[in-house]
């Protein structure tokens, strides 16, 4: 325990971090890359076809993680705002800063696979129901909290406004969450339900697991990476980011 | 030249210079279809009544969201706010009563004009009171997240696209969930949760913002 | 090759893994050339600060 709190204070101190999250970055971005290309490798050529969907089944390994994802980050934002919130802990919004456009782009990622995977299914790749709308939804509310925070000059005031936002957005993810057993009345009848457990077979979820492990590991890598850079920015002028900008010359990371 | 040739051109430099005036209305548009396309259950073969329900509700959230926008902009401007934030009393009651009170003054005349909307569009008499008392809770949630986008917003300019990006992505669940109470009221399915929900997140608007949105007026005066 | 059809997906298949690929590799290099330009960015200013 004493070890844990220790380390949680360390964390808090920009240099330490700075310097010490560098080699998270590393393993994180090997096992996230790494276990992306065995998960697609094996869901692509290592998987029988679905009995009712085909080969279009295959998108899921990408479709599935991505959209779990961007959910939990937008999940995470809004913690990190509650937190900037209440304790006004600065690397609370670092990390805001840093998870944000992570967050619309595998949001977007989702939406594309999906309206691509719902016009064979489906027959159409748009339809206005709860869960599609709830996602579209999550993705402006990425927007918003991006053009937000540009939009108001002053940064602390922009933190402010930025965590108050994400936190009243998770009204949103209970709607993704429940929309299927919610809004069945809303729902132009699917031909094939999503995560209807009738023609996946247990060796079709393995790839699956290694792709959303493989997802979490980079996402966790590239937001990281993010909140050095922005630590290093935020830092600016202060001895240490000196000595580290002089000790960058020859191999300019 | 003739006449014409100049004023098409100087018209079309103008626009130019203040491209939101076509992005405005650009806007408005898109926005209004996917409300209006994602609230109707059924697509064109949709009921007389889910149209109705559709119609009432996003005309109702469209006119809370454009009426609570300018919330507090005149208190910032004329220096009101920096008397509401420095004073002793509570800035949670003051900021309670305001929301209230415009409330009270945009969306309670709307409600009372419901009824005759539903009555242009034909709406079964039987669904009225499920429309009235979801569209109840729903104008108090729009009126709370309105206001707390004009003060997200609050001194950087009035800018309605930026305002809708804001605001309406907090619309859109509460409408899904109003609108789905009634369309399965209509549909004699189990409707309770959804009521419910919007009401729980009515209450909770009432109760928590005020304090997100009194905080967000405090850092407007300190920055 | 009958891999390459998908079983007559394969207009639906590959484009999502090939967006998906340039996604990748995208987001994770990205921070990589933000840092860069941050470091090259917070030298200048050490520099003329130096020479004051």
């Amino acid at each position: 325990m004493n070890w844990f709190t220790r380390t949680f204070h360390k964390m808090g101190s920009p240099p330490f971090f700075y310097r010490g999250a560098e080699i998270w970055v590393i393993w994180l971005y090997i096992i996230g890359l790494g276990a992306l290309m065995i998960g697609t490798v094996w869901g692509l050529g290592f998987t029988p076809a679905d009995r009712l969907q085909g080969d279009s089944f295959r998108i899921i390994y990408l479709h599935v993680p991505a959209a779990h994802l961007s959910q939990l980050i937008y999940l995470a934002i809004a913690v990190a705002g509650f937190v900037y919130l209440v304790w006004r802990m600065k690397m609370a919004d670092v990390f805001m800063m840093s998870a944000v456009w992570l967050g619309a782009w595998l949001t977007a990622f989702a939406l594309f696979s999906g309206i691509v995977w719902g016009i064979p299914t489906w027959g159409t790749g748009w339809v206005w129901d709860a869960r599609t709308t709830s996602v579209l939804v999550q993705l402006f509310l990425f927007l918003g909290l991006i053009v937000l925070r540009v939009a108001i000059p002053n940064s602390q005031r922009a933190a402010l406004a930025v965590a108050v936002l994400a936190i009243v957005g998770v009204i949103n993810i209970p709607i993704i969450k429940y929309s299927v057993d919610w809004f069945t009345t809303l729902h132009q009848p699917a031909s094939i339900q999503i995560g209807n457990p009738i023609g996946i077979d247990t060796s079709m979820l393995w790839p699956l697991l290694v792709n959303t492990i493989g997802l979490y590991a980079l996402a966790a890598g590239v937001i990281l990476y993010y909140m050095r850079i922005y630590v290093l920015r935020r830092e600016r002028g202060s001895e240490w980011v000196r000595e580290v900008v002089a000790n960058q010359r020859g191999d300019s990371a | 030249m003739n006449a014409f040739v100049i004023a098409f051109n100087r018209t079309l430099r103008l626009g130019w210079r203040h491209p939101l005036d076509s992005l405005n209305p650009m806007a408005f548009f898109i926005i209004v279809t996917s409300l209006i396309s994602l609230t109707i259950e059924g697509g064109p073969a949709a009921s007389e009544n889910a149209l109705a329900i559709a119609v009432l509700w996003v005309v109702l959230l469209l006119s809370t969201m454009m009426a609570s926008g300018s919330a507090f902009a005149q208190d910032f401007e004329d220096g009101t706010l920096e008397q509401m934030v420095s004073q002793q009393q509570s800035l949670y009651a003051t900021v309670q009563g305001s929301v209230a009170a415009r409330w009270f003054i945009s969306s309670f005349p709307l409600l009372a004009l419901v009824p005759l909307g539903a009555w242009m569009l034909n709406l079964d008499l039987q669904l009225w009171g499920i429309l009235f008392l979801s569209l109840i809770a729903g104008s108090v949630v729009f009126t709370f997240f309105g206001v707390l986008g004009a003060t997200l917003t609050l001194g950087i300019g009035r800018n309605g696209v930026l305002l809708a990006l804001l605001v309406l992505p907090l619309y859109v669940p509460v409408l899904l969930l109003g609108v789905g109470a009634c369309q399965r009221y209509t549909s004699e399915e189990s409707f309770e949760f959804a009521l419910i929900g919007i009401f729980a997140i009515a209450t909770a608007a009432i109760t928590f913002l005020p304090f997100a949105i009194a905080a967000l007026l405090r850092v407007s005066q300190e920055y | 090759m009958a891999w390459f059809e998908m079983g007559g997906y394969a207009a639906y298949v590959w484009p999502v893994f090939g967006v998906a690929l340039v996604l990748v590799i995208g987001l994770a290099i990205a921070p990589r050339y933000r840092h860069r330009r941050l470091l090259d960015e917070l030298k200048g200013e050490h520099e003329s600060e130096d020479q004051d």
